[in-house]
Order: structure tokens, then C-alpha cells, then sequence
């Protein structure tokens, strides 16, 4: 065993450059001082990002997008498939959670002023990304085609629709119509589980070589002490030690998502059973449809 | 917080000592991750596991009317997730069995000009009775109860033996 790890290590040692790449992750420090536990949120959120793209995955196996489809098949999700309640519960409450994250983050880079030149661009990368995740948000909130969604999307919609002049179009874009139809549903399909990943792997790609760029921020009134007593400034590894360090922040997230699913599990499971069947709008016209029967 | 070094406060104990709590936190924690990856690994594989279909077991299914079955022809109906394939013999008998072909899983249709039941996909014959005569399929179709009430033909799987 040992020596077949000892094996392929050289194999791609000859061919890629191992011990440079070994070298930079060893090189990469971060600082320490009394406001350290702020760099654990953008992992953390990089973290949550990471659960939203392994159990969507898991959740495209059995999910069907489409007006008389997608409800059932989220229904089967819940109820037929093995694990498929975790796997769904996973995927809503650590929506929630990475939007928490997203925001603390921010606050916290905007507190500790780690914006300041020159890492102008990874905070405008940065805002881009949490734009993109509410986008996310959003479009996955209709995809499991319940009232509460249905209308989530109908309000959500309506309200770029009073921008003067754009605002018409930008409604009948999201909506592909008039109304919120079956083909609403597989326009935000699309845009969650094909444009915005795309996007999102671009941005946080140029974010975290951003990052890696130009290291990581200290806080101006450290900055000031370390330059007047340089023999104060502390920093560790970032592999294994700050890695380490956050991987446990990682389990206690994963704990928080547990405790979540299990005291709201009632609740949120009974919601789509609610009125399933007021939701097959297929009701072009434009007139109101029978969902606001309640 | 962040102690700069792990090891610093470790004091006068020898490098033997050292290395030994070294291996003992290393084991718990290659151990703890080990358990952890194993809890999220194993649901991810029971979720891949497609769920059962419901089988039809014993239920009847309605395979036509007697107005759409002249002698010599054939029908195909679903027979649960699979196809079933209805034949009316040339003297008149209904014959119901399986359309899945037991070679590849193609669906097996009737020619009325040899009598027999055909896979066109690997050119495999079977007689009325669902026996394999002639090219690669390796066993019998499965042949179903058939069953006339009034109009309607049901077709049902025979119990088992």
C-alpha cells in the first residue's frame, strides 16, 4: 500500500512539478491575531457552496423539472427514495445557511476594512457572487412547484416589473409570458442548474486566485502595531494548521444543518402536501388561476 | 488562540514521547475523519439505489377488447413497467406472454406470415407457446394467464409453481 502511494506519487512528481506545488501550499501563511476567527467565514461559505453542489447533483437524479412533474418527483424525493429527505433537507437548510455565511463574510471584510486597495477587485468579485447566490436562492425556490413557491415566484417577478420602461421585459424574461407557468419552471431549471453554476465557478475561481494573489488582509490597526513592533507579528501554516482549524468549523456547521432538519422537519415536510393540486396552472390566458383559492 | 507552533509548549519531554503523542493524535484523527467520510458516504449510496417500482404481482391488467383481436393478428400492452404481447392464434385462441425479448430485452412483435413470435433485433424466433425455436434467445418468454370477461381481455401473471 505504502509503496504504491510512494508509487504514484513519483509517477506524477516526474511529470507535474509536486514538490513546487507541496512548496507554495507550504509558503501560503495566514496571520494571526485577535480577530483571526473572521477568515473561517469565507471558507466556511466556500464550504456550504461545496454541500450545494454535491447534494443538487445528488438531487438532479431523481428531480423532473415540468408543471406536472416537478412536484411529484420532489415528493418521491421525500418519501420513496433512501436518504432522499436528507439529501433535500441538506440541500434547502444549507441554502440558507451559505446566505447567512455569505453576508458575515461580507460584514466582516467590511469591518476589518480587508477591501482596501489593492484587493478592490476580490470585494467586487465578492459582491458579484453574493448577487449570484441570491440569484440561486431564488431560482431554486420555485423548483419544487408548491404555493408557497408558486407565489414566492409571482411576487419575485412582479417586482422588477415596475422598473419604468425595462421592467415589462425583464417580467416576461423571467417569466417566459405572462404568467408563472410550466415554462417559468424550466426557465429557473436552467438558470440553477446550468448558467448560474457556470458563472458561479468562474467567479469564485477568480476569487479565491484573487485571494491567493494578494494574501490575506490584516486589519489596519494590526497592520500598525506589527510595523512598530515587528517582532509581535504571528502567523501559521495555512496547510495543515489553518485547514485544520477550519475543517472543524466545517463539522459544526454540519451539526447546525442536523439540528435545523430535525426541529423543523414537521413543518416543512407537510408544507407542498398542502394544496398540491391548485398548482397546475397551465392557464395561459392571463386571468387569474384557481391558485388563490386557498 | 492559533498557538504559532503546536509543539512549542511541549517542555523538556523527549522526542520519543513526542512521537509517540504525535501517532496518537494523528490516529484519532485519521480515525474521526475516516467515520465521518464513511456517514456521508453511505447515504450518498443508499440514495443512488433507484427505489423499487411497485410490481404488479397478481393484478389483472385489461390487454384489449375482443372487437380489436381478428385471428392471426397480435397486440402489445403495458404489463406494468414492461411490455406485454397479445396474440390470437389463427383457430382463434388468445396467447398472452411477455414481449421482452430473454436474449437482449427487445421488444418481440408477432408475424402473422410465419405464425410465430420474432425479435427483429437479433433475428430470434419463439413459437405461440413462448418456447425459443430458433436464433440467440436463451430461454421461454414468460407466458401470462389470460383471462376473457365480457368484452375484455385480462391478462395476468400465472402463479408461481
Amino acid at each position: 500500500m505504502g509503496r504504491l502511494v510512494t508509487g504514484v506519487r513519483a509517477w506524477i512528481d516526474e511529470r507535474f512539478d509536486l514538490a513546487g506545488i507541496k512548496a507554495l501550499a507550504q509558503k501560503k501563511r495566514v496571520p494571526v491575531h485577535r480577530y483571526s476567527y473572521w477568515y473561517f467565514l469565507g471558507g466556511m461559505t466556500l464550504f456550504l457552496f461545496g454541500l450545494q453542489v454535491l447534494t443538487g447533483a445528488l438531487l438532479l437524479l431523481y428531480y423532473r423539472p415540468g408543471a406536472d412533474e416537478a412536484f411529484e418527483s420532489v415528493q418521491f424525493i421525500m418519501t420513496q427514495v433512501q436518504f432522499g429527505w436528507l439529501v433535500r433537507s441538506v440541500h434547502s437548510w444549507s441554502a440558507n445557511l451559505l446566505i447567512f455565511m455569505a453576508f458575515a463574510h461580507l460584514f466582516s471584510v467590511l469591518f476589518l476594512k480587508a477591501y482596501r486597495k489593492p484587493r478592490e477587485l476580490t470585494w467586487v468579485s465578492g459582491i458579484l457572487l453574493l448577487f449570484l447566490m441570491l440569484g440561486f436562492g431564488f431560482s431554486g425556490y420555485l423548483l419544487p412547484w408548491n404555493t408557497l413557491s408558486y407565489f414566492a415566484t409571482k411576487v419575485g417577478t412582479e417586482i422588477p416589473a415596475q422598473i419604468p420602461i425595462v421592467g415589462r421585459p425583464i417580467l416576461l424574461f423571467l417569466r417566459g409570458g405572462e404568467e408563472v407557468t410550466g415554462s417559468t419552471l424550466t426557465r429557473f431549471y436552467g438558470l440553477h442548474v446550468a448558467i448560474f453554476p457556470a458563472l458561479a465557478t468562474l467567479l469564485i475561481g477568480l476569487h479565491l486566485a484573487l485571494i491567493q494573489w494578494f494574501g490575506m488582509s490584516v486589519p489596519p490597526s494590526v497592520e500598525a502595531r506589527w510595523r512598530a513592533r515587528p517582532q509581535e507579528k504571528k502567523g501559521v501554516r495555512f496547510f495543515p494548521n489553518f485547514v485544520l482549524r477550519e475543517l472543524m468549523a466545517w463539522y459544526v456547521a454540519l451539526g447546525l444543518l442536523g439540528r435545523w432538519r430535525h426541529s423543523s422537519h414537521g413543518a416543512w415536510a407537510s408544507r407542498p402536501i398542502r394544496s398540491p393540486r391548485l398548482l397546475r396552472v397551465s392557464n395561459p390566458s392571463g386571468t387569474s388561476c384557481s391558485c388563490s383559492r386557498r | 488562540m492559533f498557538p504559532a507552533s503546536g509543539i512549542s509548549d511541549a517542555g523538556p519531554r523527549s522526542d520519543s514521547t513526542n512521537t509517540a503523542r504525535r501517532r496518537f493524535v494523528n490516529i484519532l484523527l485519521g480515525t474521526g475523519l475516516t467515520a465521518s467520510a464513511a456517514s456521508f458516504v453511505y447515504p450518498i449510496l443508499r440514495y443512488l439505489i433507484p427505489p423499487k417500482v411497485p410490481d404488479l404481482g397478481r393484478d389483472a391488467v385489461l390487454a384489449a377488447h375482443i372487437a380489436e383481436m381478428e385471428p392471426n393478428t397480435a397486440k402489445t400492452f403495458r404489463f406494468g413497467s414492461r411490455p406485454g404481447l397479445l396474440v390470437r392464434t389463427a383457430s382463434g385462441e388468445y396467447r398472452g406472454m411477455s414481449a421482452t425479448c430473454t436474449h437482449l430485452g427487445c421488444t418481440v412483435q408477432y408475424r402473422s406470415d410465419l405464425r410465430e413470435i420474432w425479435c427483429a433485433c437479433h433475428n430470434g424466433m419463439y413459437d405461440l407457446n413462448g418456447r425459443n425455436i430458433s436464433g440467440p434467445p436463451p430461454r421461454p418468454l414468460e407466458v401470462f394467464e389470460v383471462q376473457v370477461r365480457d368484452n375484455d381481455i385480462f391478462v395476468r401473471r400465472k402463479p408461481e409453481a
